[in-house]
């Protein structure tokens, strides 16, 4: 009687647990239908598209092996903006997060008015970068800017800031810390708020009871995974700048504000050039995971976690 | 040579009142265990003693000489933490070192690159490490110095905390609260550990906790806190027989003191309603025999005496349950004039259970009894002569 019953028991709990899975990946469908749709199609195209010669609107295209690519590393525009791009980056990364930093510390030792300079500082994050972009195109003009005035006034040379090919890049990248500084500076908040007390206090009985020993002693090594995250998120939101130079500068003067998101656009949808604009985007998808891996292989292991 | 004394600490956050003024001494080498139950300001005090907080008035003295304007790590003392606040990102060693690399050497000296131009620095940080190492072996740790906390199991980074308080060999050991993150056979293990490290090192010590236990088994002198007052200080024993009033009464001792009503005639005798015998004369000038008055008796459950249900001027009582405890056990029953929710608890030798749940038993007049006034002051009793009531419990069932 038992055996008689195992097999059917078997099969009742087999199709149970198909049902089990099916039921599971009904409910994720609408999740992942959009990610296939909306993320992982247009990627591939974006792949396909870049070893064709597609223009945007042509009837027809050719596949040009990695033509694009060729073309690509030999063209100076090309050249200048991923240079353009990495000094970018590399001004607005360190000098925001260090600010950033120092803000959230500053803030957080604050007794009054904590709340207000919180705000204050996010504003830049949350505020619309192509109507700050008018205000700071004001500020900075180079004959009726304030700013010069300012310069003027201290007896100092007048700059062109935007309209100078010398300057043009450092001032953009100014705009860029002064927009991300906010953004470091409300996570590290967030990241101060997680160091117990209890640190402090064995710290304040063993010896580390002021400014910068509590700070590299405690709050800094602390702060740790926060940092690899603001850091690698500022990074990535340093190379993707694209709102600013669209705005205020266009690529200009002569090239020395290109940078790679607005040389796609340019490529893309002012030349209509979508393979080589798709190769350009490949290169800068690659460049991307590169600095992804780099924080997962490189930064977590030299960082302590709980 | 190291005395504490606290003289009228007190202090409030906003409005809320957590030390009433404070008075405390602690001699040279004393284990003083400061318990009460939680919020009754014992942590402050301690963190007022450590310099973490900042009384509002009164003065803290080491060795006689005030201490209030000098800054923790001045104030030549260690602290364990509940949460042992080890630093995650420190290797034990590391850990260990800390207090004197702060204390030792200067900041110029500290920087990682110091050490290998100076031979000063070098040998300054050879002469740390030789200490940390005494210290990790003091507390079986040897094998560790180059974990990181998250590695080590909750009682090896209790004895980390330990050691990185005893490397700097100070003036005063605090503790908060150290046993409460382990489980129970660790706690009592590391109880016996923490006791054994101070007398070797004779450091006066403050040991903070909420579990009157520890406090008993730990201590050599215990002050009781309650609501920002210490309202006893005295040895575990004084304690346990001699409580100042019904709250120490109740928070000294397991189980609980059993508190039964009772009436205080103007002669001075005690009379538990029911019961044929008296309990207890009350000495005269209490101020309480001037005329008939409610008073409490509180019986430790090893002073309950268990009968026979028909002994004579016996109260009669029924058994809910049996604890038994392996050497003894715990006896709780309900006598029947204090209502079913009112238990009793009774402490009787494993060798002469003979009860059940459900069984009815007498309860006699017990021998040694504390009585409390209404407003929980305990009143001095007359020593009872021996006397003639019928047989204990173990002869009787």
């Amino acid at each position: 009687m038992t055996l008689a019953f195992a097999p059917t028991l078997v099969r009742r709990r087999t199709l149970a647990r198909v049902g089990a899975s099916l039921i599971g990946w009904a409910m994720t469908l609408p999740f992942v239908a959009g990610m296939v749709l909306f993320l992982v199609l247009p990627c591939i195209a974006v792949l396909g598209m870049a070893f064709t010669d597609w223009s945007l609107g042509a009837r027809e295209f050719g596949f040009v092996g990695f033509q694009n690519f060729e073309v690509l590393f030999g063209d100076r525009t090309f050249r200048q903006s991923l240079g353009n791009t990495l000094i970018f980056a590399a001004i607005v990364t360190p000098v925001s997060v260090a600010i950033g930093l120092w803000l959230a510390v500053l803030v957080e030792a604050s007794v009054r008015g904590r709340a207000f300079f919180r705000s204050a500082l996010f504003l830049p994050v949350v505020s619309t970068t192509v109507a700050m972009a008018i205000v700071w195109e004001f500020l900075l003009h180079p004959t009726l800017g304030p700013v010069n005035t300012l310069f003027a006034a201290l007896g100092l040379p007048r700059q062109g800031f935007l309209a100078d090919a010398d300057t043009v890049l450092v001032t953009l990248a100014m705009i860029g810390i002064w927009e991300n500084a906010g953004y470091v500076m409300v996570l590290t908040l967030a990241g101060l708020k997680s160091i117990p007390s209890d640190l402090y206090d064995a710290g304040a009985i063993d010896g580390v009871d002021e400014g910068w020993s509590r700070f590299w002693a405690i709050t800094f090594p602390m702060l740790g995974p926060t940092m690899v995250f603001v850091v690698i998120v500022s990074l990535l939101r340093s190379l993707r700048t694209f709102d600013t130079v669209a705005a205020l500068t266009q690529g200009g003067p002569r090239g020395s504000s290109e940078v790679l998101l607005w040389t796609i656009y340019e490529e893309g949808f002012m030349f209509f050039r979508v393979g080589y604009a798709a190769a350009l985007t490949v290169v800068f998808v690659v460049l991307l995971l590169v600095i992804t891996f780099v924080k997962f292989r490189v930064l977590d292991r030299a960082v302590h976690y709980g | 040579m190291t005395t504490l004394t606290l003289s009228a600490i007190e202090k409030s956050f906003g409005t809320r009142r957590v030390l009433n003024p404070v008075d405390l001494a602690c001699a040279d080498g004393e284990f003083l265990v400061i318990v009460g139950p939680s919020g009754c300001g014992k942590s402050t005090l301690l963190r007022i003693i450590a310099g973490l907080t900042q009384q509002d008035s009164g003065s803290v003295r080491i060795d006689g000489a005030p201490v209030d304007d000098l800054a923790p790590k001045e104030r030549d003392i260690a602290m364990v933490f509940q949460s042992y606040a080890l630093y995650p990102h420190m290797t034990v060693s590391q850990n260990l070192a800390l207090p004197l690399v702060m204390r030792d050497l200067n900041w110029v000296e500290r920087l990682p690159f110091a050490a290998k131009l100076s031979g000063r620095v070098r040998a300054k940080r050879r002469a740390a490490l030789e200490v940390v190492r005494g210290a990790a072996e003091t507390v079986a740790l040897s094998e560790y110095l180059d974990a990181k906390p998250k590695e080590l199991s909750g009682g090896q980074r209790q004895r980390v905390a330990l050691a990185r308080a005893l490397v700097r060999r100070p003036r005063l050991f605090l503790l908060d609260e150290p046993l409460s993150n382990l489980d129970a056979a660790l706690r009592s293990l590391t109880r016996t550990e923490i006791v054994d490290l101070q007398r070797r090192l004779g450091v006066t010590t403050v040991y903070v906790t909420h579990d009157q236990v520890e406090a008993m088994t730990m201590a050599d002198r215990i002050a009781v806190m309650m609501d920002g007052d210490i309202v006893q200080l005295g040895t575990p024993r004084e304690l346990h027989d001699e409580p100042a009033d019904r709250r120490v009464a109740r928070f000294i001792g397991t189980p609980a003191i059993n508190l039964l009503p009772a009436t205080l005639s103007t002669a001075g005798t005690v009379r538990i309603p029911g019961l044929a015998a008296p309990v207890a004369e009350v000495l005269p000038g209490t101020g309480e025999t001037a005329s008939e008055r409610t008073v409490e008796v509180g019986v430790r459950a090893e002073h309950v005496r268990l009968a026979d249900p028909a002994t004579a001027g016996a109260l009669r009582g029924k058994i809910r349950t049996v604890e038994y405890l392996g050497s003894d056990a715990l006896i709780h029953l309900s006598v029947e004039h204090l209502g079913a929710a009112h238990a009793i608890v009774a402490r009787v030798s494993a060798d002469d259970l003979a009860h059940r749940a459900g069984d009815h038993v007498g309860f006699l007049a017990p021998e040694r009894v504390h009585v409390f006034a209404a407003d929980g002051r305990r009143l001095p009793v007359r020593p009872r002569p021996a006397h003639a009531d019928p047989e204990p419990q173990a002869a009787a069932l």
